[in-house]
């Protein structure tokens, strides 16, 4: 069922389009990530689902009911929904449980279970011993769980977040982002969260939608986003992946440099024409010998490497530079020769 | 708000420009005549001139004092540290028509206090000798100007020898530099900008002062620009002389504003981001008696002495004379029982100094929420607006309003209003940065979080934003209180006899020499300041973080 | 001729007119200035003198409270200029020691034809023949000197004995674009000895003050020697005071400096001016004025006090208001061009 529908959504700053044309259909409950580089408009578009800011285009409807169009938007107090900031934006002058308390209070619901109700956010979010200490007193990881537990208490219908593990260290990242998705379980907020971190989305969301420029590159499972991404700049963005330049022989063959490549899945540009394909950092086979092409696989040589532990890392010069995931055992000179072999099914056509 | 803010910036300027280019009666023509006898005149060019040099030489002497002050303090184990910014903070806080009269009583040639101690000591005979020190001269405004304005210059280079990363100066020293090689080729290097704006600063305040340039300077028959305006304001006033005389303050203020912005912005603060924590002091040893000197030397002259001075004579019969016999409180009892201008001035004083106090600050915040959480269409000239009168000298805003409010249809000269209109627009650049540095330092997405919890925009500012900026507003406003209730620069010029303040009471004392009361007015001024001071700090310790 | 009785006659005119409502008044009416409830009186003299004259008052009158706002008489006649160009209606009561101002003022409508009681004995030179204003007090512009820094075998018998070098640096002299004594007196020196004189005394290197209430002071703190001219009150009080200074009766003459109070025609408080200006003339005040304000009275009765030179020992300089009054500009402008200050 569907609970928040963007449909053409557009924002222009001095005629220049932050959000283009965004649409997106959000189902009751579902955990969804706008994934970008810095100035995709993914920011801009949770601002406008938030009410913040003003459409210049399309509308946003919750459940059915449009709550922001051009000129007419409802203001953020009147959506019922909740927010996590980057900054936490946890209120200095508040001890944490009237942090919490805030949207209850708004809510207007009785005193006693506005404090029930904080407490047992505080439980949930391992905050009990704190409840009457002010935010300074806490790290940054405990006012970022401040902030979770104060957005979580009014049960909002939806849920925003913009990047609320940005500001904390890697270790405590990891931690959060479990967190963030067993409390999404446990409590089933529809919630949109904002990152450029691939990882964050790929751990935590049911769909990625992946922006660029204000447009929307793709959406889908984290699962497909990774496997089959449809754009080279998602290939790119969602990492681990190199993007070769080709051309379209015809039928799934491609040539690069050359050498004739089958491409198992995929887009096709056309016999004749220029296209790319992308294929992950380990999803090749590095060949010592320099001599074994033809098989599906390309003439390079070694540029340099780096020792990883678990594997090799190189960066092998095949006419365009290639990073390569290897064997730990494999150990290979710069300037050494090679063969880079492709899987075909492993390998995929980007015309975008 | 921004029209109305246009109104009590611009139109004084306005009338400034017209005044100055019209002949004085009807009717009314075009002329250049005003400015002509501004560059031909010798009454105008003598004290142009005068104002020139002795601004320069309190820019210079500011800088030569407090460079290698700020420097050991920031770098050096100089003890007290704490005791010397405090008097250093009270020199700040002393309003400079203050220090002067002070340094009437200390420094006059042969009566001050200081010539009689330098004439008991060498044994030479007053009039017989040359004083050590002759206040009544173009150098004694220099000195005193100097005394209250090098605190600028101070803070300003020790803020920026603060924010220098200790690891630049320490790059210096691994390469084997001596500490006074470091000092010189790195540290001096990285403050000329602070040394150059706090140059320009002292300038301008030297340029446009009138208490010291009237109280020590008339006596000598020497003119600075600020007395000159001021004596073309005596009745029958000459509007477009001072009107025109008033356009070169203003505009040698508003370029030297905006070089000092720019030496600032460009190689300033900005730039050298702050690391100033571990910063490596450099030990005195034996040589600290030697580094305390000069801050025995100027804080003495800019604090203990004037001090000291004023309460010695706020409680004798004659300052001058011995102490046996001359004790009295004969000018307590004048100032407070029989004075009768006391109970007004100081209801006046009063009354300007809370009310621009508080609608500064209820402009001052609202503008600054206004234009920094960029709610209105405009919001750029909203703190342009705020901030520009800070290019305005004192004395030339108060040529402005006079212009501006005596004619139809809004007559203010004679009322309160046009002296508050004064301090309002004066000290709006300080109460906008005071609550703009306040609002920067809450997160908008502060707000944010309270909306999207269901608060209304208003609700949001009085749960989140008003108590977060709570105590920067409250400093704000006794900032403001304190630069009203000891303005004599504007006030000097749209005073009457019902509008009169402790400051302009203070100034009529002194023309015929009445330091008693003087003194008694002087102490209690600077009681109210350091009170509001210790109120302020005492919110600002408590500011929440 | 025929111009000054034009001149005389608009002047009448526009006084009548200006003091119409109030000119049936002769006597004070005491309840209708209770009910005032206020005097303000713009004044020149000492402010002490002054503010013991208004607590005096306001013992008599308790109803009524007195604004005292002193300045140099030159600094209040600017300033009831001022306000009353600006339409600010503010002062009752006036006193300067410039009479030239009360010339203008008259003329200019500005002034309330009232004859305080006890004014009709004074003699008729020390009052306006129209009943405008009287002299209320009067002080001489006196030379004066420090008797710690100046033996008595050196002290300056006049004025020419201060163009001796030996002075230089050590002379004080109050501002005639401020003070009005030192207005009369500058004229009267400009008259007996020319101004060459005091482009002379220019070089000597004079203390500029403003107010000949502050000169005295100066001399009294050993700040200067020798006063070149300052109020013969202000050096009673300080010899009061046990301050050691002298008086010097300068053997060109002592200029003689009429100092009048006139009740403004656009008094905010009429009744109780009226009530003020009787308060003023009273034997009262007036003997106060000599005995502790050191001023000399021109009204019948008053005496001085023992020991002080009677004004019939004193060589005088009469001043001449009417004459003086053209060349006020003047006497400013020449006189800020060689000493500096004013305008």
């Amino acid at each position: 069922m569907t609970h928040l529908e963007l449909a053409g959504l557009t924002k222009r700053y001095g005629g220049v389009g932050a959000v283009e044309d965004v649409s997106l259909s959000v189902a009751k409950g579902e955990f969804i990530c706008l994934l970008g580089p810095s100035g995709c408009g993914k920011t801009t578009t949770l601002r406008m689902i938030a009410g913040f800011l003003e459409p210049d285009g399309g509308e946003i409807r919750v459940a059915g009911e449009v709550v922001s169009r051009p000129g007419r938007s409802l203001p953020p107090e009147r959506r019922n929904m909740s927010m996590i900031f980057q900054s936490y934006a946890v209120w200095p002058h508040m001890t944490v449980l009237e942090n919490v308390a805030y949207g209850l209070k708004m809510q207007k619901r009785p005193a006693a279970e506005r404090r029930e109700r904080a407490l047992a956010m505080l439980a949930a979010t391992r905050l009990t011993d704190h409840a009457d200490k002010y935010p300074a007193a806490l790290s940054g990881g405990q006012q970022q769980r401040v902030a979770l537990a104060r957005a979580l208490a009014p049960n909002p219908a939806i849920l925003l977040l913009d990047e609320p593990l940005s500001n904390l260290d890697a270790n405590l990242r990891g931690e959060m982002r479990m967190e963030i998705r067993r409390l999404h379980e446990q409590f089933g907020n529809t919630s949109i969260y904002v990152t450029h971190d691939q990882m964050e989305a790929m751990t935590m969301a049911d769909r990625i939608v992946v922006m660029n420029g204000g447009r929307i590159e793709q959406i889908g499972t984290p699962h497909e986003v990774y496997d089959a991404p449809k754009s080279r700049f998602v290939a790119r963005f969602i990492g681990a992946s190199n993007v070769l330049e080709a051309k379209h022989v015809g039928g799934n063959q491609v040539e690069v440099a050359g050498h004739a490549l089958e491409i198992g899945r995929g887009d096709f540009a056309g016999a004749g024409r220029d296209m790319s394909f992308c294929v992950k950092t380990h999803d090749v086979d590095l060949v010592p010998d320099g001599t074994a092409h033809g098989n599906n696989a390309l003439p390079g040589v070694v540029r340099s490497h780096a020792y990883l532990g678990s594997h090799r890392d190189y960066i092998v010069d095949v006419g365009q530079e290639m990073l390569i995931s290897a064997p730990a055992s494999l150990d290979l000179a710069p300037g050494a020769k090679v063969s880079v072999r492709f899987h075909a099914d492993r390998c995929r056509g980007l015309v975008q | 708000m921004a029209l109305a803010l246009a109104i009590l910036v611009l139109l004084p300027l306005g009338w400034l420009a017209a005044t100055s280019l019209t002949t004085d009666n009807a009717p009314r023509e075009l002329t250049f005549r005003h400015y002509h006898q501004l560059f031909v005149d010798r009454s105008f060019l003598e004290p142009f001139w005068v104002t020139l040099w002795t601004s320069v030489a309190v820019g210079l002497l500011c800088v030569a004092f407090a460079a290698p002050m700020a420097w050991l303090v920031s770098r050096t184990d100089l003890p007290a540290k704490r005791l010397l910014r405090m008097m250093i903070l009270a020199s700040f806080a002393t309003p400079p028509f203050l220090g002067a009269f002070a340094w009437v009583l200390l420094g006059g040639p042969n009566a001050g206090l200081v010539n009689h101690w330098y004439y008991w000591i060498t044994g030479f005979k007053p009039f017989e000798a040359e004083s050590l020190v002759n206040i009544f001269s173009a150098w004694g405004i220099v000195f005193v100007t100097a005394l209250y304005t090098f605190p600028y210059v101070f803070t300003f280079v020790a803020t920026s020898l603060d924010h220098i990363p200790s690891d630049l100066e320490e790059a210096s020293a691994i390469l084997g530099a001596p500490a006074w090689r470091t000092a010189i080729d790195v540290t001096l290097p990285l403050a000329l900008p602070a040394l150059l704006a706090g140059f320009l600063v002292a300038f301008l305040q030297s340029m446009t002062l009138f208490g010291p340039a009237a109280i020590l300077a008339l006596p000598a028959s020497i003119d600075t620009m600020t007395t000159r305006i001021w004596s073309l304001f005596q009745f029958p006033p000459k509007l477009g002389l001072a009107a025109a005389a008033s356009l070169p303050l203003l505009l040698i203020t508003v370029v030297l504003l905006r070089a000092q912005a720019r030496i600032m912005g460009r190689r300033g603060f900005s730039v050298l981001g702050g690391k100033s924590t571990g910063q490596r002091l450099l030990r005195l040893g034996v040589w600290k008696p030697v580094a305390l000197l000069p801050f025995a030397f100027v804080l003495s002259c800019s604090v203990l002495l004037p001090y000291g001075v004023l309460a010695w004579t706020a409680f004798v019969k004659n300052y001058s004379a011995p102490a046996a016999g001359n004790f009295t409180f004969d000018n307590w009892k004048f100032v407070f029982l029989e004075f009768s201008q006391t109970r007004l001035a100081l209801t006046n004083t009063f009354l300007l100094g809370v009310s621009a106090a508080t609608a500064g600050t209820l402009l001052a915040t609202t503008i600054g929420y206004l234009s920094l959480r960029k709610l209105v269409w405009g919001h750029r000239w909203l703190s342009f607006l705020a901030t520009a009168p800070v290019a305005i000298p004192g004395i030339v805003l108060a040529v402005g309003l006079f212009l501006a409010y005596t004619h139809a249809p809004l007559v203010l000269y004679g009322t309160l209003t046009i002296i508050f209109l004064a301090y309002l627009t004066k000290e709006m650049p300080v109460g906008y940065q005071q609550v703009a540095s306040s609002l920067k330092s809450v997160h908008p997405e502060l707000e944010d979080a309270s909306r999207i919890f269901g608060a209304t925009r208003l609700r949001a500012l009085v749960d989140v934003t008003a108590p977060l900026i709570r105590n920067g507003v409250i400093a704000t406003w006794m900032f403001i209180f304190i630069g009203s209730i000891r303005e004599l620069s504007a006030t000097i010029l749209l005073f009457t006899a019902r509008t009169k303040t402790v400051s302009v009471t203070m100034f009529d004392l002194r023309e015929s020499n009445d330091w008693g009361p003087i003194a008694v007015l002087s102490l209690t001024m600077l009681a109210i300041t350091f009170a509001m001071i210790l109120a302020i700090n005492f919110f600002n310790d408590r500011r929440v973080t | 001729m025929k111009t000054h009785w034009k001149m005389t006659l608009t002047a009448l005119a526009v006084a009548m007119a200006a003091a119409a409502p109030a000119a049936a008044q002769d006597k004070a009416d005491v309840a209708a200035a209770e009910k005032e409830g206020k005097v303000v009186w713009y004044a020149s003299v000492d402010v002490k003198v002054a503010e013991a004259i208004a607590e005096d008052f306001r013992k008599a009158h308790p109803k009524i409270d007195v604004e005292v706002e002193r300045s140099g008489s030159e600094r209040v006649y600017q300033r009831v200029n001022q306000e009353h160009q600006s339409g600010i209606k503010h002062a009752d009561v006036v006193n300067t020691s410039d009479s030239t101002h009360f010339i203008t003022w008259k003329k200019k409508g500005m002034l309330a034809k009232y004859v305080p009681a006890g004014v009709d004995k004074i003699d008729k030179d020390y009052r306006d023949p129209e009943g405008y204003y009287a002299t209320w007090r009067a002080t001489l512009c006196v030379m004066g000197y420090n008797t710690n820094i100046v033996p008595p075998n050196q002290v300056p018998k006049g004025y020419k004995d201060l163009l001796d070098p030996k002075w230089k640096g050590k002379l004080t002299k109050a501002h005639p674009s401020y003070s009005g004594t030192s207005l009369t007196g500058t004229y009267a020196i400009t008259k007996v000895l020319g101004w060459d004189y005091l482009e002379k005394l220019s070089k000597q290197n004079v203390q500029q003050l403003q107010s000949t209430t502050a000169t005295p002071k100066s001399i009294a703190s050993g700040e200067r020697a020798v006063m070149v001219d300052g109020n013969e009150y202000n050096m009673f009080i300080e010899i009061n005071k046990k301050s050691p200074v002298k008086v010097i009766y300068p053997v060109e003459g002592t200029p003689f400096v009429s100092s009048p109070v006139a009740v403004f025609s656009d008094a905010p408080h009429p009744h109780a001016a009226r009530l003020f200006a009787d308060f003023l003339f009273s034997q009262k005040v007036q003997q106060y004025l000599v005995d502790k304000g050191g001023l000399r009275s021109v009204v019948p009765g008053v005496k001085d006090p023992e020991g002080r030179t009677p004004l019939s020992q004193i060589k005088v300089i009469p001043d001449d208001p009417e004459g003086m009054l053209p060349h006020v500009e003047e006497i400013k402008k020449k006189y800020a061009a060689l000493f500096g200050g004013g305008k």
